[in-house]
């Protein structure tokens, strides 16, 4: 074992020479370096700029395609086609284990949307100016937006809060990691709670939570992976690719994405343990450097109980599922509010793993249950036999989520009131029946106006958080007997017991032949004081 | 009985045996643990000096084949069957008591006794090549789709792999208890580590071939007893004889009395009813040749003043030809050498 340690501390030395250089951040990647244009310098935004809108149309007069462009991007759109699939997804048509769905709740769901102008009727929603170039684009940190996907705060047409629209604007550079985070930090009712990978640590991560985006080290920002040529930006949850067989991404000769490990670091990424690159085809690179879910301190969401909501008391019964299927929190408290029933989140949890081929289904709005089992929100393909699939990591959000059980539908629900005068809103009446009506009123469908509740689950896969190599997962975490690729069939795995009857044969053998052994030294011994008295 | 000390196993060998030993059992110490059997080791550790391990077993075992194919040595694995009901005997119950000796006298020529063979054999035809096999599948494993080895045979090929190491620990524990079941317990061992072992001192040199000498004017006797000495059933008559002659025939006293001139001769059968001679007289015309070799005499029919005649002359043994069988004649043989040696010794 010495020596063992010794080449090791070795290796590291000479890690440590040769990367050196890489490991300075560089100018490149610190949003707005190195650029061409000083937006600070321009005269187009001295404003003074009264709304969003103003400055949007400041930045079209020199970006004049920016509006188009952008008007074409999921981003903007919420819609996505799935050729393979011929279905479209996207937030306004896909269910989620948190607060359902974004139907008859876009005033506030809108926040997160990169245009402004939600109040307004639908015609006037796709003018050039109703595009948001702040929220990616601005470096000040100050620039927030509220409902109706405004960046002013208002009460009663009163603008109780609003940004400096000139500083905001004089700052504009690539997208940091704040502008992103800024929505996909917080999706699912706050930071951290819906992805697992992603929350507000991912700001100013160091090392050891995020190698590559490490604010002292190569300090990638999520367009340095996710690159988006168009404004379209690369890397999809509704299309993955579960791996990357192009390998480093060089110009003209692949994909041009980014967002696959591969695309940087081929497919034979291991230079010192050569044999780890005998897993690259079936197991990705996220299952072993991803080693835990929310690593950087802030929890994330694992159960949603809506059966609570409305009520004054949460439920406190841990659901068997969560152990089974799902993450369970090292300390189990769980969070209770009248608008969003009963919460149990949790930090540092083990990921589950699924063979995944990158293609994932979702439930539709208003699309008829299986009478029994839990509803798969999203679902997720592969096997062992799909040799596009790999063993990935994933959150597993499960949820008790209300449901029409006389039409077997899920069922929309209005969770956030309209406007002031809105009563429908749980919010407002604490009334699950009413909000639900509501919601499914807003959406069209029908209700019959029963409620129940249904076990639901969601799949997010595990790709961010890249732990450093020292933190990736050791081999017996899986290469073990209750491993965490316990349920990961169809594969054989050395170390995990394959074969449990083969192993009681071989132990059997074994054992005969010790006890064979035995009675036959013991015979010898058991003999030799009489040789010792006839001689 | 005295013993005298013989080289039996060479440099090669005894480096052979305890470097497979002790990769063996590396080999099964890393493997059960990349098994998930055992926990003291990391797996990766133990994954990677399987590895090298086999890798060194294999330059070991293609060294040896070698050796064992240019010495010849690979006939110490053919196996056989005799002596086998005694050599079991002897396990099972014999050798709780300590007046018994091993029933099977080992020689450079016969390391192993039956039971050794069949164990050997068993070892070198089936454990380990299927281990072999198996192990440098599962380790080419990521190759497999170059080949068109569909992936799920894993299971079969990891499968019959652990299946074979478990044969191969029982073995292993086998082999070290045998090991130990010398007289004393550390004979096998010692003999293992020095290349000595210590044998009954035996006349014979087991090393080199005996010079036969066959006065026999029958060609049909003279070709009988060639045939049992030659081919197949030499082999078997090793126990009794674990030497090889070299026959030399002749018809006529006359060209026995050339060929006793040249010199050389270990043993002399000899019949005393020849065309140029009869009886006593021919026995001691040649024995006048051959003072210090062993004669055997053959006689067509017994004859009792004959025989006490010609033993009294210096005859071994006094043999009737429809008596013959080759057992009786190897015995004789052997009596015979051991007798006059042990005269010549003054013993």
């Amino acid at each position: 074992m010495g020596f063992w340690c010794f080449s090791r501390v070795i290796l590291i030395l000479v890690a440590v020479f040769f990367f050196q250089g890489p490991l300075h951040a560089s100018d490149s990647m610190i949003p707005s370096k190195g650029s061409t244009t000083h937006h600070e310098k321009l005269q187009a935004l001295n404003g003074p700029f009264a709304t969003g809108q103003e400055v949007t149309r400041a930045c079209l007069g020199c970006h004049t395609e920016a509006a188009a462009i952008i008007r074409k991007t999921l981003h903007w759109t919420w819609e996505y086609e799935h050729a393979s699939l011929n279905k479209v997804f996207g937030k306004k048509h896909v269910f989620n284990t948190f607060c359902g769905s974004v139907v008859s709740n876009m005033r506030s769901c809108t926040s997160c949307h990169i245009g402004y102008g939600w109040q307004d009727p639908e015609n006037t929603r796709v003018q050039d100016d109703q595009v948001d170039c702040l929220v990616c684009h601005e470096q000040t940190g100050t620039y927030k937006k509220y409902n109706f996907g405004l960046a002013e705060l208002k009460f009663k047409d009163k603008v109780l809060k609003k940004p400096d629209y000139v500083a905001v604007a004089k700052s504009v550079g690539r997208p940091g990691r704040a502008n992103c985070g800024s929505c996909h930090f917080y999706g699912g009712s706050g930071d951290g709670a819906k992805h697992g990978d992603l929350d507000s640590s991912l700001i100013k991560p160091v090392r050891a939570l995020d190698v590559h985006m490490q604010e002292n080290g190569l300090n990638f920002t999520c367009v340095t992976c996710h690159n988006a040529p168009d404004h379209q930006i690369s890397g999809s949850r509704y299309d993955m690719k579960a791996q990357d067989p192009l390998g480093i991404d060089r110009p003209g000769r692949t994909d041009g994405s980014r967002t696959s490990c591969a695309s940087c670091h081929g497919n034979e990424p291991h230079h010192t343990i050569v044999k780890l690159n005998d897993h690259v085809d079936r197991v990705a690179c996220q299952t072993c450097h991803v080693p835990a879910m929310a690593r950087g301190g802030v929890e994330t969401m694992v159960f949603w109980d809506w059966r609570t909501a409305g009520q004054n008391k949460g439920n406190t019964e841990v659901p068997g599922i969560l152990q089974r299927e799902g993450h369970l929190p090292e300390k189990i408290s769980f969070r209770h509010s009248r608008t969003h029933g009963t919460l149990l989140w949790g930090a540092n949890l083990v990921p589950r793993y699924a063979w995944f081929n990158g293609k994932v289904d979702f439930l539709s709005l208003n699309e008829k249950l299986a009478p029994t089992g839990p509803v798969g929100i999203n679902r997720i393909f592969g096997s062992v036999a799909d040799s596009s699939a790999r063993i990935w990591p994933f959150k597993k959000m499960w949820a008790m989520l209300p449901y029409d059980p006389v039409n077997q539908t899920l069922v929309t629900n209005h969770t956030i009131q309209d406007g002031p005068e809105d009563k429908e809103a749980l919010e407002q009446s604490g009334d699950l029946k009413r909000s639900v009506a509501a919601g499914m009123k807003a959406a069209g469908f029908p209700f019959s106006g029963e409620i129940g509740f249904r076990e639901g689950v969601m799949y997010f896969p595990l790709t961010h958080m890249v732990a450093p190599r020292e933190q990736s997962l050791t081999c017996r975490e899986c290469h073990r007997n209750g491993g965490r690729m316990d349920g990961v069939e169809g594969v054989y795995m050395p170390g995990r017991q394959n074969n449990p009857a083969l192993h009681a044969i071989g132990k059997g053998c074994v054992l005969l032949t010790l006890i064979g052994i035995s009675v036959h030294a013991t015979l010898r011994i058991v003999m030799r004081p009489r040789r010792r008295l006839r001689t | 009985m005295t013993h005298h000390p013989e080289l039996f196993f060479t440099r090669f060998e005894r480096f052979w045996h305890w470097g497979q030993a002790a990769l063996i059992l590396a080999l099964i110490v890393t493997g059960f643990h990349v098994t998930g059997l055992l926990h003291w080791l990391d797996y990766e550790l133990s994954a990677s000096w399987h590895r090298i391990f086999a890798t060194i077993l294999i330059a070991l075992w293609s060294f040896t084949i070698f050796w064992h194919l240019i010495t010849g040595e690979w006939r110490q694995y053919i196996p056989s069957t005799e002596k086998m009901l005694e050599v079991v005997h002897y396990y099972s119950k014999g050798m709780f008591d300590p007046h018994l000796s091993h029933p099977f006298k080992k020689t450079r020529r016969r390391k192993h006794n039956p039971l050794q063979r069949i164990a050997y054999l068993i070892l070198t035809v089936m454990i380990y090549p299927t281990l072999l096999v198996t192990g440098v599948l599962f380790a080419e494993y990521n190759r497999w789709h170059l080949v068109g080895i569909p992936s799920a045979w894993l299971f079969g090929v990891a499968g019959v792999h652990v299946a074979m190491a478990y044969a191969m620990v029982c073995f292993f524990l086998l082999h070290v208890y045998m090991a130990f079941t010398g007289r004393p317990a550390t004979a096998a061992i010692k003999a293992m580590i020095t290349g000595f072992v210590e044998v009954e001192d035996t006349e014979l040199d087991t090393s080199r071939d005996y010079q036969l000498l066959v006065v026999e004017d029958d060609p049909v006797i003279a070709l009988m007893i060639q045939g049992w000495l030659d081919g197949e059933e030499v082999r078997e008559g090793e126990s009794i004889l674990p030497i090889k002659f070299v026959i030399t025939h002749v018809e006529l006293l006359q060209e026995a009395e050339k060929v006793l001139k040249h010199g050389g001769i270990d043993l002399i059968l000899l019949d005393l009813s020849l065309p140029d001679s009869d009886g006593l007289e021919t026995f001691l015309k040649v024995r006048g040749h051959a003072v210090d070799v062993p004669i055997l005499v053959i006689n067509e029919l017994e004859n009792e003043e004959l025989q006490s005649r010609v033993v009294h002359e210096g005859a071994q043994d006094f043999l009737v030809r429809k008596n013959l069988s080759r057992r009786i004649l190897l015995r004789a043989f052997r009596f015979a050498l051991e007798r006059h040696y042990r005269l010549m010794q003054g013993r």
